[in-house]
C-alpha cells in the first residue's frame, strides 16, 4: 500500500510538475495562432523527454552518481564544460523566465504590478530551496501544479467542435496568413519547451537526493511514462483552450493575462482561481527547479559537495550559486524585461541547448563501466539516436529561424 | 641562423594567426551585418502597419473579452484590471511602432494617419473600461466602443493585408522574368 501510494504521488507530482512557464505561454500563443495544427510537436517532445528523462533516472539509480558528475568524469572537462555553459546559461534564462512568471500569476490575483512581486517570489524560491526538504517542495507544487487540470475541464466546457480539432491535429497546416517559417519556429519552441534540460538534470540529481538504488528504476519509468505524458495532454489542453477561444477572436497570446481568459469563460471565476493556483504553483515549483539545477550543474562539474540531503553549511558553494543564480535573474528583472519575451527565448535557446545536454547522456547509458547489465538495449538506442537527429535539427534551425521570422512575429 | 628561420617561421605563422583572426572578425561582421539586414529588410512600412494593427486588435478584443467576463461575474476584479492593463500596454507599443516608422509614399502616409486613429480609438475605449472597473463611469457603456474598435481595427487590417498582398504582387511583377504574370 505504501509503496502505491509512493508510485501514485510520484506520477501526480509528474503531472503537475510537467507544465512550466515555457510550457503555458508557447502552448497557448501556439493555440491562439494555428490552432492545434502544432499538437504533434508536444507529442514528439513528450516521447523524446520520456527517453531521455528516464535514460538519466537509470544512470543516477545504477551508479548512485548525478548524470552531470559523469558527463565530465566520462568526457572530460573541455566537453563538460561545453555541456556546463549551455546548460547553465539556458538554465539562467529560464530562472529567470519562472521568477518572471510567479510575479505575472501574483499579479493576476492581486492586480499589483508584477515588478513589486519580483523580490518577494526571489525571496520565496531562495527560502525553499535553503529550507524545505527536497521530498517536499517537489510534492507540494507538484501537487498543487494539479489544479492546471482546470484547463482540461474548461476544454470539455467549452464545448468546442471535436471535429474540427483533431482535424486540427491530425491533418496539421499552415493557416492562411501565417509564414511557414513562422509554423516551423513555434515547432522548435514547442519542441525546446517539452524537452527542456533542466528537466533531465533535476530528475537525475533528484534521483540522488532521494537516494534511489537499482530497485526504484521501474518506480522512475512509471514516473516519466505515465506522469510525462500525462503532462503533455495538460499542455495539449492549454492550447486547445486558446485555439477555441482566441484564435476565433483574432486575439494573439502575448500576455499570461490572456492565458486564462478562456478558463474564465468556461468556469467562471472557480475554475480561474484553480487556474491561477495551478500557473503559481507550476512557475513557483519550476524555479525551486531550475534554481537547485542550477547548483547541481555547477556543483557537479566542479566536484563541490552538493544536495538538499545535506546542511547548508556543508555544501555553502551549491547553496552560494543558487543564490548568486537568482539574484542574476533579479537583476535581468529588475531592467523591466517582459517575462512572457524572456520565456520566449528561453524555450528557443533550450532548442539550440539540447544536442549538448542529451548526447552525453546517451553515450554514459551505453557505457558499461557506468551502468554494468542496466546499458541501454538496442530498441532504446535506435529511437534515442532517431530523436538525436531531430534535436540536431531543431537545435541548428533554431537561431536561423529566429531572425528570419523576427522571434515569430 | 636556424634560430633566424624560427623567428621568420614564429612571425609568418604570427601573421597568418592575425590574418585568420581578421577573417574570423569579417565573417563574424558579415554575419551580424546580414542578420540585421535580414531582420531590418523584411520589415516594410505596409508590414509595420499590419502588424500593429493585429497587435491592436488583439488588445482590444481582450479587452471586449474580459470585460464581458466581469460584467457576467465571471473573472476576479484584480485578473480584469491586469488583463486591461496588459492590452493597454500592447496598444501603446502598437502605436509607437507606427508613430516611428516612416512613409515613403502619400499613400503610406494616409495610411499610418489612419492606423494610427483606429490605435488611438482602442486606446480610449481600454482606458474606459480600466476607469469603469476603478468606478469612473459605466462598463455597460464601454462594451460599444470596445466593439467599434474592434471593428475599425478588423477592417483595417483587411485593408492593409491587401496593400501588403498588392505590394507583393507588384514586386514580382516588376521582377526581370516578369513574376507569375
Amino acid at each position: 500500500m505504501k509503496k502505491l501510494f509512493a508510485v501514485a504521488l510520484g506520477i501526480l507530482t509528474a503531472i503537475g510538475g510537467f507544465v512550466d512557464i515555457g510550457d503555458l505561454v508557447t502552448n497557448a500563443v501556439v493555440g491562439s495562432r494555428f490552432g492545434l495544427g502544432l499538437a504533434w510537436v508536444v507529442l514528439v517532445g513528450v516521447v523524446g523527454i520520456c527517453v531521455y528523462a528516464q535514460m538519466s533516472g537509470r544512470v543516477a539509480a545504477v551508479s548512485g552518481r548525478a548524470t552531470f558528475e559523469i558527463i565530465r568524469e566520462r568526457l572530460g572537462p573541455r566537453a563538460g564544460l561545453a555541456n556546463l555553459a549551455a546548460s547553465f546559461l539556458i538554465n539562467l534564462l529560464t530562472v529567470t523566465a519562472e521568477i518572471g512568471g510567479v510575479a505575472l500569476a501574483l499579479q493576476l490575483a492581486t492586480s499589483v504590478d508584477p515588478m513589486w512581486w519580483i523580490p518577494v517570489a526571489a525571496f520565496g524560491v531562495w527560502i525553499v530551496v535553503w529550507r524545505a526538504k527536497f521530498e517536499l517542495l517537489e510534492n507540494v507544487t507538484g501537487l498543487l501544479g494539479l489544479t492546471l487540470i482546470v484547463f482540461a475541464v474548461a476544454l470539455f466546457l467549452l464545448a468546442p467542435d471535436w471535429g474540427s480539432l483533431a482535424g486540427q491535429a491530425l491533418q496539421p497546416s499552415v493557416p492562411d496568413g501565417e509564414p511557414v517559417a513562422t509554423y516551423w519556429f513555434y515547432a522548435v519552441a514547442l519542441f525546446g519547451a517539452a524537452m527542456t534540460p533542466y528537466e533531465v538534470f533535476f530528475f537525475s540529481s533528484g534521483a540522488v537526493e532521494e537516494k534511489w538504488t537499482v530497485k526504484d528504476i521501474g518506480k522512475s519509468r512509471l514516473n516519466v511514462l505515465v506522469g510525462f505524458p500525462l503532462g503533455g495532454l495538460l499542455s495539449i489542453a492549454i492550447a486547445g483552450c486558446a485555439a477555441v477561444v482566441l484564435l476565433p477572436a483574432a486575439i494573439e497570446v502575448t500576455s499570461l493575462s490572456q492565458v486564462v481568459l478562456p478558463v474564465a469563460e468556461a468556469g467562471g471565476k472557480i475554475a480561474l482561481a484553480f487556474a491561477i493556483v495551478g500557473i503559481l504553483a507550476a512557475t513557483f515549483g519550476a524555479a525551486l527547479e531550475t534554481t537547485l539545477s542550477s547548483g547541481y550543474t555547477l556543483a557537479q562539474y566542479f566536484g563541490w559537495s552538493w544536495g538538499k540531503f545535506r546542511k547548508p553549511a556543508k555544501a555553502a558553494r551549491f547553496h552560494l550559486a543558487m543564490i548568486i543564480g537568482i539574484l542574476i535573474a533579479v537583476g535581468i528583472l529588475a531592467t523591466g524585461v517582459d517575462p512572457i519575451l524572456v520565456t520566449e527565448y528561453s524555450v528557443v535557446f533550450s532548442a539550440v541547448a539540447l544536442p549538448l545536454t542529451y548526447l552525453p547522456i546517451l553515450i554514459i547509458a551505453n557505457d558499461r563501466e557506468y551502468m554494468g547489465d542496466h546499458v541501454n538495449g538496442r530498441v532504446m538506442n535506435a529511437v534515442a539516436q532517431v530523436y538525436l537527429v531531430i534535436i540536431l535539427a531543431a537545435a541548428l534551425a533554431a537561431i536561423p529561424l529566429l531572425i528570419v521570422t523576427g522571434a515569430g512575429a | 641562423m636556424s634560430q633566424v628561420r624560427r623567428g621568420d617561421e614564429h612571425l609568418t605563422m604570427s601573421r597568418a594567426t592575425e590574418r585568420r583572426g581578421g577573417a574570423l572578425r569579417v565573417a563574424a561582421s558579415a554575419s551580424l551585418a546580414l542578420a540585421a539586414a535580414l531582420l531590418a529588410g523584411c520589415s516594410s512600412p505596409t508590414d509595420t502597419f499590419e502588424s500593429a494593427v493585429g497587435q491592436g486588435l488583439a488588445a482590444v478584443e481582450t479587452a471586449r473579452l474580459v470585460v464581458e467576463q466581469e460584467l457576467d461575474d465571471r473573472t476576479f476584479t484584480t485578473t480584469a484590471v491586469a488583463t486591461l492593463g496588459d492590452a493597454r500596454r500592447e496598444l501603446v507599443d502598437a502605436s509607437t511602432s507606427v508613430a516611428e516608422t516612416d512613409a515613403p509614399s502619400q499613400t503610406d502616409a494616409a495610411l499610418r494617419a489612419e492606423v494610427l486613429d483606429a490605435l488611438d480609438a482602442g486606446l480610449d475605449a481600454v482606458n474606459g473600461a480600466r476607469d469603469a472597473i476603478g468606478g469612473v463611469g459605466s462598463l455597460e457603456a464601454v462594451v460599444p466602443k470596445l466593439e467599434a474598435a474592434a471593428d475599425d481595427l478588423d477592417a483595417l487590417e483587411r485593408a492593409t493585408a491587401g496593400a501588403a498582398a498588392d505590394m507583393l504582387a507588384d514586386t514580382m511583377g516588376d521582377a526581370p522574368d516578369g513574376g507569375t504574370g
